[in-house]
């Protein structure tokens, strides 16, 4: 599903990793703060531990890679952060999964998510909805920044076009 | 409606004074996988590779740790510590002492002071990181200089005195 977006700051400045969010053309929430309203996520387990693994990143550890969970697709910057496998019988459950894009081990952009109840993402429609949307602004920014307009620095701020409207995607041959 | 800044940043900030359960145990997990994954950059190596060394019967036990979601015995731990031949946990007491013996940090030290010698101290701020651990700091290192009374008149400053 394409959309128009811009990209906002999640929260302040923090010491070892910037975070980033999207928000929606005419949305009130971006798309993270709609996670975490989100009154099925509050209630799961997993709630009050994926807080602690966000604090941990941002102040102490950076967005190491293998603290994301790949979905589905290899190589793909578009990863979840989860809060670890529970056994529920003989299977390993990770439920609870906040999507986002993982750009750097500095900067991070987080999209919506939710719980997961079923085998594969594709079950789900919500999920299967919010992880096309992180393909989507992926892309968008995959060619923004093939095309010089966007930048991740060391430090893991960004710089550069944060607003991608109609015209921007135009621009990049993405509709 | 159009973006509220106020009241997503008001989420985030309940989301954020939250109390987590398991919060030690949860960063030391991190920590520690963020210890080895520095290690790994340094050296160049491979999970893979430090599985073998580390005689893991298999690079799983490993990507857990590494993960962040392990909870590796003491005996890994120890495993993974003589492959790589670093510490990747530190008791800090018996840390700091081994780093005063290694020269790498001064311990401030008393001296008792001589009748009749005179006693001119003063602090120096050291700033000191040590590479690898995360461990970084200051301390402020005393230095005592002696001149008895009769070389008073020759003892030249060498410091700020404090």
């Amino acid at each position: 599903m394409n959309f128009s977006f811009k990209i906002k700051r999640l929260g302040s400045s923090n010491k070892r990793c910037q975070f980033y969010t999207i928000v929606k053309d005419d949305d009130e929430l971006t798309e993270a703060i709609k996670f975490l309203q989100n009154v099925r996520n509050q209630k799961s387990d997993d709630f009050n531990r994926l807080k602690k693994r966000y604090n941990t990143i941002r102040n102490k550890t950076g967005a190491i890679f293998e603290f994301f969970k790949d979905e589905g697709v290899q190589k793909s910057l578009v990863k979840a952060l989860h809060a670890g496998a529970k056994r529920d019988g003989y299977l390993k459950v990770n439920s609870l999964r906040w999507y986002c894009i993982r750009l750097s081990k500095q900067c991070v952009i987080f999209g919506n998510g939710g719980v997961k109840h079923v085998g594969k993402t594709q079950q789900d429609s919500h999920l299967k909805e919010k992880e096309a949307d992180m393909r989507w602004v992926d892309a968008c920014i995959e060619a923004a920044q093939r095309n010089g307009d966007l930048h991740v620095v060391d430090s893991g701020n960004l710089y550069g076009i944060m607003n991608f409207n109609e015209e921007t995607i135009e621009k990049y041959g993405l509709q | 409606m159009a973006y509220n800044k106020e009241k997503n940043d008001r989420i985030l900030e309940e989301f954020l004074s939250l109390e987590s359960v398991d919060e030690k145990f949860i960063d030391k997990q991190m920590t520690i996988a963020a210890q080895i994954d520095n290690y790994l950059k340094d050296y160049g190596w491979t999970q893979k590779e430090l599985a073998e060394k580390a005689g893991f019967k298999s690079q799983s036990q490993l990507t857990e740790i590494m993960s962040g979601h392990g909870n590796p015995t003491l005996r890994t731990i120890t495993n993974l510590e003589e492959a790589l031949g670093k510490d990747i946990i530190v008791s800090p007491d018996f840390y700091e002492e081994e780093l005063e013996e290694k020269g790498w940090i001064h311990p401030e030290k008393t001296v008792h002071v001589t009748a009749g010698a005179f006693r001119s101290e003063f602090f120096e701020r050291n700033d000191f990181v040590v590479v690898n651990t995360g461990y970084e700091g200051s301390i402020r290192v005393k230095r005592n200089e002696y001149s008895t009374a009769d070389q008073m008149h020759v003892h030249k400053p060498t410091g700020t005195y404090g």
